[in-house]
């Protein structure tokens, strides 16, 4: 009978109580959609780089390093040596080692040269291998493998023939059109910024740049013939990926490049580096949540207000309650179970909402941001939101119950 | 004896020194059906919320069925209004939202006993001649004679020893007073239940055995 009375009285008010439930709806939608959302991209975040040990690259900031390295972000302050890449990785605990060679560009996506050992070592995610949508791996120096994006956006399909820039901005001038790359290889997506860059061997960057000095053209250009036989081996690189045999002696590694004496080098633990980087980013984060928490609370103020001003017009349901026996605590619980109704309903609704939502934008996210987003995000975190929305709308609603309450007990 | 007043005062917290009641003596047996008749203002609805326990008096003694309300807690004078006393006011009897059946089921859930029949219920309203189709409606989209009706059933079904009715025909045209009044008096007899019947129209009082003036019990006089 209570759960009946309950309901028929908030049916009663179908009109306000619809817009406070509205609002209420709309807050746990945009509350539990943020958290979720932040929580889906940090670990989006924090999977770009996997089984990577160390990170090596001339003396800088541990988040210059990883923002140019992984994030393709920023410029390298310096190169390092060939020289250095091949004595650090002659070291009997290295097991495999990922050159990267940063600075060309495509029309806006960077252009990356390394070794088919990329292909082979580097990990994303939860330990996922690179694999390949089309195609295989670069093996001449004019071929180059795509990255999902580069390949969708640009429109390349395998064959295709295509022309880097020098330098990282998208409408460069200086253009290396003499030597065009084949596509033969596109990678499938990774949610990564992997999916942005454009793949190539260190081989073919040294080529595209053997007739340049000083980043300028120099025109009597090599023909390609000339350039098979040259000797194409980099003089210098931008960074590298290092995997070791044994974890333990990371940091015995990371001291001796860190003080090795023939040339100022930075060894840092992805790890700890992307964590560093997302405090910063953290701060977006927290005040995302800090809106939707608010948006939460004035839902929670719509709904109290809403039973409040409908206290006036039920004086005398609540008179003829006491008259005939209902307990001033009575009144109160029938308000209170009344504002935690809506809230429940707002929260069946707020949550069916959100997964559609999700479901639907899970592949335009992944398509533009390179977003992996999970539809289910009925995680432990949103569970505990849930709770705490209910607690919040019980201790918010106390205010038009102990009016009722108060209505009940001076007649 | 089914009421005994002695050495009641009354007056509101908000007014202190304005002495609304004053009752050196007053005594309703078992059984009586009591006309309470008098200006607006002499304080007979007072008397009767001291009478369901809604007021306490300042000082004095109230006994109803023997039970001492004045020695009774907020709780106690909740509990004892739903068990002894069924009340039909002028209008506002009915929640306006519930039906007729939810309504008089809302007022069996205050009472000792909660197992109330809904058949029991059904045959009431049959009784007091509401028509079936009636009873799912909500009570606003009744008519004011049904709603009265209902409200008798309301105040019948938890079957209480006194029956308050202040002023309850006020709104209902003649037809609709004397079928009121009929089914009320034919009730109140059959279960030999005390009512005490408070109204302005001193053509009713023919129903009734005993007829009374709230100035010969309520010793302030009026003073506006």
């Amino acid at each position: 009978m209570f759960g009946r009375l309950v309901l028929k009285s908030l049916f009663d008010r179908k009109g306000s109580v619809l817009l406070s439930m509205v609002a209420m709806t709309v807050s746990v939608f945009v509350l539990l959609g943020v958290e979720h959302i932040r929580h889906q991209a940090k670990e989006s975040f924090s999977n770009t780089v996997s089984g990577v040990d160390l990170i090596v690259g001339t003396r800088t900031g541990s988040i210059n390093l990883l923002l140019y390295s992984v994030f393709r972000l920023g410029a390298p302050t310096n190169n390092i040596s060939w020289s250095s890449f091949k004595d650090i990785t002659s070291d009997s605990n290295v097991k495999w080692a990922i050159p990267i060679s940063l600075g060309d560009s495509h029309k806006g996506f960077r252009v990356m040269g390394t070794t088919i050992d990329y292909f082979k070592h580097y990990r994303y995610g939860k330990k996922h291998n690179l694999t390949f949508k089309q195609g295989i791996p670069f093996a001449e120096i004019f071929e180059v493998v795509l990255g999902y994006n580069v390949a969708k956006k640009l429109g390349y399909q395998l064959d295709d023939k295509l022309v880097l820039a020098h330098g990282v901005v998208s409408t460069s001038f200086s253009l290396h059109d003499d030597l065009p790359f084949r596509v033969v290889g596109i990678l499938a997506p990774t949610g990564t910024p992997i999916d942005q860059t454009l793949h190539v061997s260190l081989e073919g960057i040294e080529a595209i740049h053997t007739n340049w000095k000083q980043g300028i053209k120099i025109e009597n250009s090599i023909s390609r013939d000339n350039l098979a036989r040259a000797n194409l081996e980099p003089k210098s690189i931008t960074a590298f990926m290092l995997g070791l045999n044994s974890r333990i002696g990371t940091f015995n590694v990371q001291r001796f490049i860190n003080s090795y004496s023939k040339e100022p080098l930075l060894a840092i633990l992805p790890g700890v580096a992307l964590s560093e980087l997302w405090q910063m980013v953290g701060i977006l984060e927290n005040t995302l949540l800090l809106i939707s928490v608010l948006v939460f609370f004035s839902a929670c103020l719509g709904v109290s207000a809403t039973l409040l001003s409908s206290m006036r017009e039920r004086r005398q349901e609540i008179q003829l309650l006491r008259v005939i026996g209902a307990p001033p605590i009575f009144i109160f619980l029938l308000i209170e179970f009344e504002a935690l109704l809506i809230t429940v309903v707002s929260i069946i609704i707020g949550s069916g909402v959100l997964s559609i939502f999700l479901f639907i934008s899970k592949s335009f996210l992944v398509s533009n941001f390179g977003l992996h987003i999970d539809v289910n995000f009925l995680t432990e975190n949103a569970i505990i939101i849930c709770s705490i929305i209910l607690l919040a709308s019980i201790c918010v609603a106390t205010i038009p119950s102990y009016s009722g309450y108060l209505k009940a007990t001076n007649n | 004896m089914a009421i005994n007043l002695s050495n009641i005062i009354f007056h509101y917290p908000s007014n202190t020194k304005k002495t609304v009641l004053n009752i050196p003596s007053w005594t309703v047996s078992t059984g009586e059906q009591l006309f309470l008749h008098g200006p607006s203002g002499s304080g007979k609805s007072t008397l009767l919320s001291l009478l369901s326990g809604l007021l306490s008096a300042i000082e004095g003694e109230i006994s109803v069925f023997d039970q001492r309300l004045d020695q009774m807690n907020s709780r106690q004078h909740d509990r004892f209004r739903a068990n002894y006393i069924g009340y039909v006011f002028q209008q506002f009897n009915l929640i306006s939202y519930l039906n007729a059946t939810d309504n008089i089921r809302l007022a069996c859930q205050f009472i000792r006993n909660k197992n109330v029949r809904v058949k029991d219920i059904e045959a009431l309203l049959h009784d007091l001649g509401i028509s079936e189709d009636h009873w799912q409606s909500p009570a606003r989209n009744l008519s004011i004679g049904q709603q009265q009706r209902v409200a008798i059933a309301r105040a019948l079904i938890t079957k209480p020893q006194l029956i308050i009715a202040d002023e309850p025909t006020s709104s209902l045209d003649q037809r609709n007073c004397d079928l009121f009044m009929s089914l009320l008096m034919k009730r109140v007899s059959e279960n030999n239940t005390t009512l005490i019947f408070v109204s302005h129209d001193l053509s009713l009082a023919k129903h009734f055995g005993r007829i009374e003036s709230i100035n010969d019990i309520n010793i302030v006089k009026e003073t506006v």
